[in-house]
């Protein structure tokens, strides 16, 4: 098995707030190899961003580590870092907020490449986000253009662009499709993977919609209030889960099939979603409320991440 | 049914700098009573300014509308509306719903303050009813949208709400006035799919319960499936198929209907790419001539770049705006024809590229092996 290019060691993030503390990210543990992308999955408030922002280093840990290539990313020099953010790029799930309104789409894409200084000079600098511009299926008229007339697919390709333009191995998607339309959804995802099929990219892959994770990635890792609950391929994960809350997040997505969607309507009535994500106060599992099968024992404490033979790792007394 | 809402060839353009961008281009189109229609389409489609213009939310020095009869609401002009008719309108006949909660709550007001004064706006008339009793039905409200605790809840501000308690007070605000037609602008879209599920829920359930007209505005035709009577598919500024949801769903005509719901699903040629609709959809200030779809369509002729498309109705209640839905049209016969061909020849290359990636996996998969065989033998 080759090495882990990103690996997060019980990495743990917490929040303070006065005397209040409160546990986002709760000993998560995971590894990305290169080529290979990695679906972390869970609903708003489970701490799946927080978790990726901490993994790359945009957030401080409260304690673990995030292992880049063996090295440690939060103990790492200034320098280090920096050489680092060449090799680890992110793009954000909002596309009118992440770029600066005012600039042209050439100094955008341009960003990682002034840092860096990867251009010798302006000519080069241009051709190089025009070619990267073509890359993710803009033109090279789009480079003179402000921010302002790109419609919201075309600035999440300019992120895209951004993020490839200093070569990185790693990219942090951070439900970088979900703000878009259904049809522009599956052009990025299909740019997303050709990209990985010619550049060996790996990706650690943000989301809320497990079906969509679930064509992106090679694995996935299911979040609940701040704890990896269920994690394996993907295949075998969505195939059939083990821990009932992925059970419940699969049967979530609503289907373009309205006689379907009306079976399945009786059905949802059945797993009362989630009311508040975030930590039990009684120290239980996160799903113990709403959970349609749930044990004494589960509302006590919460049940460790076991490992099966078959490499997946699931979180419930009832399954174990 | 009588149709509660009555739009007839309404356009909306907004005059800027670069020219007339024409939003909404002469669309028609009828919501019964109690009837629940989803209007559906990407971003940019004039879904939204539809939505927003038979609310009046849209200034009126920036918009052209094209006849003051073009929205008719249980009967009346909506268009020839004083501002004071306009506001007894918004609320108690019609109300919204707006994609992102936290824009359509007032940050510094607590969420039962803000719902009460939906419920004092509308109820002028009755002086009995007094600041207690508005906070009385507010909690009624907040217990019909489905929230908990709904006293200590009203006196929360929003920040202390998650996404989709914000969107149930949204919700339950649209309602305080109790409305004929709640217009539902994407409301799930900036939720999370399980929080999506329940909004969808309780919007359907409230329609039942109030026997209110819902007008669902989405780009997922996922949300749209569980919940509406009849869909609307609107593309580029003009509606392109309309039927009720089993024609859509199970029968669409329109090569976009087609395509939405062939997006995003996985092709089945052995790679993990998905499908999607080519292109970008057109810019209103440059509205194609003939067809919207026609420069995305892999299905288009020339006519459809020349000539816009004419309605044509394929069962009764379902109408699609392409040339390919007309009856008796030789060279649709002989585009199936071509198309047949095309997808066996596609299949079959389909077929071959996934042996040859099967192969080459194999080959890998060998090479990998040898490697480790060397290695054991140096040990």
């Amino acid at each position: 098995m080759a090495a882990a290019l990103l690996e997060a060691r019980d990495l743990c993030k917490y929040f303070y707030e006065k005397k209040n503390v409160f546990p986002a990210v709760e000993r998560v543990s995971f590894a990305i190899r290169e080529g290979e992308t990695l679906g972390l999955v869970g609903e708003s408030g489970s701490g799946k961003t927080t978790c990726g922002r901490v993994s790359v280093g945009l957030y401080k840990k409260t304690a673990g580590a995030s292992l880049y290539q063996g090295r440690d990313i939060h103990r790492m020099s200034k320098k280090q870092y920096f050489d680092f953010t060449k090799e680890a790029q992110s793009i954000f799930q909002d596309p009118y907020a992440a770029f600066d309104p005012r600039q042209k789409a050439l100094d955008i894409v341009a960003e990682g490449i002034d840092i860096h200084r990867l251009a010798k000079n302006g000519g080069v600098r241009r051709r190089m986000v025009v070619e990267l511009l073509e890359k993710v299926g803009l033109r090279e008229e789009h480079a003179s253009q402000p921010l302002t007339v790109f419609s919201g697919g075309q600035r999440q390709r300019l992120g895209i662009a951004r993020a490839l333009a200093v070569n990185p191995r790693l990219i942090f998607c951070d439900e970088c499709v979900s703000a878009l339309d259904v049809s522009i959804q599956a052009q990025i995802i299909n740019l997303l993977l050709d990209l990985q099929a010619s550049r060996r990219l790996s990706y650690l892959f943000v989301s809320h919609d497990l079906t969509l994770v679930r064509q992106i990635s090679h694995r996935v890792a299911v979040m609940r209030a701040g704890r990896i609950i269920e994690t394996g391929e993907t295949e075998k994960v969505c195939a059939a889960p083990r821990h009932p809350y992925t059970q419940a997040l699969l049967a979530a997505k609503p289907i373009a099939d309205p006689e379907l969607e009306a079976i399945r309507g009786r059905e949802k009535l059945f797993l009362t979603p989630p009311e508040k994500s975030g930590p039990v106060p009684g120290g239980g599992c996160s799903f113990y409320a709403q959970c349609p099968s749930a044990l004494p024992a589960c509302g006590k404490a919460p049940p460790p991440l076991l490992e099966w033979e078959d490499g997946r790792q699931v979180a419930c007394y009832q399954v174990s | 049914m009588r149709a509660l809402l009555e739009i007839n060839n309404l356009s909306v353009s907004f005059p800027g700098p670069a020219g007339l961008a024409r939003a909404v281009r002469d669309i028609s189109l009828q919501v019964g009573q109690g009837e629940c229609v989803a209007l559906v389409g990407e971003s940019g489609c004039g879904k939204t300014v539809t939505a927003q213009t038979i609310m009046g939310l849209l200034e009126d020095q920036s918009f052209i509308i094209n006849s003051a009869e073009a929205i008719i609401f249980n009967g009346q002009p909506i268009y020839e509306y004083s501002s004071k008719q306009w506001r007894q309108f918004r609320g108690k006949e019609a109300a919204i719903v707006f994609q992102e909660p936290m824009a359509a709550l007032d940050p510094t007001m607590r969420i039962g303050g803000q719902i009460a004064e939906a419920i004092t706006c509308h109820r002028r008339g009755f002086p009995w009813l007094g600041k207690k009793a508005a906070y009385r039905s507010v909690s009624r409200l907040l217990a019909d949208v489905g929230i908990p605790d709904p006293e200590i809840r009203a006196r929360q501000y929003p920040h202390e709400f998650s996404g989709g308690m914000r969107q149930r007070a949204v919700i339950a605000a649209a309602i305080a006035g109790d409305p004929a037609l709640l217009i539902a602008d994407e409301p799930t879209t900036s939720l999370d799919v399980m929080t999506q599920n329940q909004i969808l829920e309780l919007l359907n359930t409230l329609r039942r319960e109030r026997r209110m007209a819902l007008l669902l505005i989405s780009h997922d035709l996922g949300v749209v499936a569980g919940a509406a009577e009849r869909v609307i598919v609107m593309y580029g500024g003009k509606i392109v198929e309309s039927g009720k949801v089993a024609d859509i769903f199970y029968a669409p005509a329109h090569p976009y209907t087609k395509g939405l719901l062939r997006a995003g699903q996985q092709k089945n040629d052995g790679s993990k790419r998905l499908f999607t609709i080519e292109g970008m959809p057109p810019s209103p200030l440059a509205p194609p001539v003939g067809c919207p779809f026609a420069p995305r369509c892999r299905e288009a002729m020339s006519i459809c770049g020349r000539t816009p498309p004419p309605e044509v109705t394929l069962v009764q209640g379902h109408s699609a705006s392409c040339w390919f839905c007309r009856p008796n049209r030789p060279e649709a016969a002989e585009r199936e024809r071509e198309r047949e061909a095309e997808r066996e020849r596609e299949a079959e290359t389909g077929k071959q590229a996934a042996t040859e990636r099967e192969r080459e996996t194999e080959r890998e998969r060998e090479t990998e092996r040898e490697r480790e065989l060397e290695k054991g033998t140096e040990k």
